[in-house]
């Protein structure tokens, strides 16, 4: 870490590599496709090496990095709405031993960024953040800049939106219980 | 703490399954089972959205990498302080006015060019009108043959890419890559390659536009590195276009390509060669490549 900080292109190119496939992961699911995923890993990416001389360990460098992603990706969700859409996902998934089909797995997916996709950027990313990187209320909290009571409300109503979209079966505010 | 006679929220049994929940919240989920049904699907949403995502390919991962390392030659320690950079800094970094005398210096220097570009191009023009009486001109009548599968219409074309110019080092691919022309629309990638057959069209077509803004700068840049990265034998960026074929868009990169082998042969210069290969904006996979001769 030191030494990327000092501009070791070696070590900055581990670091990188070490950590692009969480960041690409959080894009993935909060830009919901791939064209615009890989564009803000990239932005996030560069913020990265830009920035990392001033990074200053208060944090763990994941959440760091995870805060700069988030806010890649919503600098990408803004300009994407001056461009239309490339169209759905390109690359094919990796296989992996004893996972479901692909079509399956892509059928899954969809579904996925569609639901995801109703919700507002700002909910996406604080649903994503605790469930895909596991970061608690209070990091959150501190990556997009909100109290953490907001977090728990943003990740709530997240989370309710997507069981209801998931499962087919909306239900309707009073049908259950209170958010 | 909670009312025991007031329902469980949403909010209550989500935050829960993150252990951030009020105290007295899991008893009274555990003794309520329409709350832990409820918690279910919470719990399988959460699930969902931490399902692994598919990486990109290992070519696209080291393409990212290696254009976030180009920062680091550029990098000049701007901008202290302790808060991470909220966006990509590019917008954010304050241009500086030069000193009068830099543009002073800077306006002879493009004076003094811009005399030479104009008396080498006088030199050029008698050449090339030396070589066109010699041996025809079949490359421009090849530019001005319409394409049948666009509709009769043909892009100009830039001095049939001259493979003897020398173009953007594949170093700096990512900046050259970001300058697109807009190629137009097609019906396959037969088609396209017809278009580009004779050389690369310096100018946008008159009607069919590709909506060239249909692609990011990014993705020009990543997948220029993409195909740096692939170890063909090519030595610069010489054009850069994008099209939309079958109502998709690709991006069109035309290389100088020398492949291996010698540059003679029986004893005749074999000429420079230029590489086409266009690629889908998201995964840069190639949906076309061909050479030029």
């Amino acid at each position: 870490m030191t030494s990327a900080q000092q501009g070791d292109r070696r070590a900055m190119d581990t670091l990188l590599r070490s950590h692009q496939d969480r960041i690409y992961a959080v894009c993935r699911r909060i830009t919901g496709n791939d064209a615009d995923a890989l564009d803000a890993t990239q932005e996030a990416l560069i913020a990265i090496v830009r920035g990392l001389p001033r990074f200053d360990r208060r944090a763990r460098f994941s959440t760091w990095a995870y805060r700069v992603a988030t806010n890649a990706c919503l600098d990408e969700l803004r300009r994407r709405t001056r461009r239309p859409l490339v169209g759905l996902p390109e690359h094919e998934p990796e296989p992996r031993g004893g996972a479901p089909r692909v079509d399956d797995q892509v059928a899954a997916r969809v579904d996925l960024d569609a639901a995801l996709a109703d919700l507002t950027p700002e909910f996406r990313a604080a649903v994503v953040l605790r469930d895909l990187c596991a970061l608690d209320y209070a990091e959150i909290a501190e990556v997009l800049g909100i109290p953490a009571g907001t977090v728990r409300s943003r990740i709530s109503r997240g989370r309710s939106a997507l069981a209801d979209q998931l499962t087919g079966n909306p239900t309707t505010p009073h049908e259950r219980p209170r958010t | 703490m909670t009312d025991p006679d007031e329902p469980l929220t949403d909010e209550q049994l989500s935050a829960d399954l993150d252990d951030e929940a009020d105290p007295g919240v899991r008893e009274r989920i555990a003794s309520d089972p329409r709350a832990k049904a409820r918690q279910e699907q919470l719990r399988e949403a959460a699930r969902l959205i931490a399902a692994p995502v598919d990486s990109p390919a290992p070519a696209t991962i080291a393409a990212l990498v290696s254009r976030a390392l180009d920062e680091l030659a550029g990098d000049d320690g701007a901008g202290e302080g302790d808060e991470p950079p909220l966006a990509p800094p590019i917008p954010l970094r304050r241009r500086r006015l030069p000193p009068p005398w830099t543009v002073a210096a800077a306006v002879v220097v493009l004076v003094v060019v811009g005399l030479s570009l104009v008396w080498s191009g006088r030199t050029s023009q008698r050449h090339a009108a030396q070589q066109t009486a010699a041996s025809g001109s079949s490359a421009a009548d090849a530019a001005k043959a319409p394409s049948p599968t666009t509709g009769g219409h043909a892009p100009s074309v830039a001095g049939g890419a001259d493979p003897a110019v020398s173009g953007t080092p594949l170093s700096r691919t990512a900046t050259a890559a970001a300058a697109a022309v807009d190629l137009g629309t097609f019906t396959d990638t037969t088609a396209l390659r017809n278009a580009l057959r004779s050389g690369f069209p310096s100018a946008p077509p008159p009607a069919a536009r590709a909506d060239a803004a249909a692609v990011s700068p990014t993705a020009l840049t990543r997948c220029a590195q993409v195909v740096a990265n692939t170890g063909l034998p090519i030595d610069a960026l010489l054009h850069t276009g994008i099209a939309r074929v079958a109502g998709q868009p690709l991006i069109v990169y035309e290389y100088q390509y020398r492949p291996a082998g010698p540059s003679t042969t029986a004893g005749k210069t074999v000429a420079a060669r230029t590489l086409v290969v266009a690629v889908d904006p998201t995964a840069c996979k190639p949906r076309l490549t061909f050479v030029r001769a």
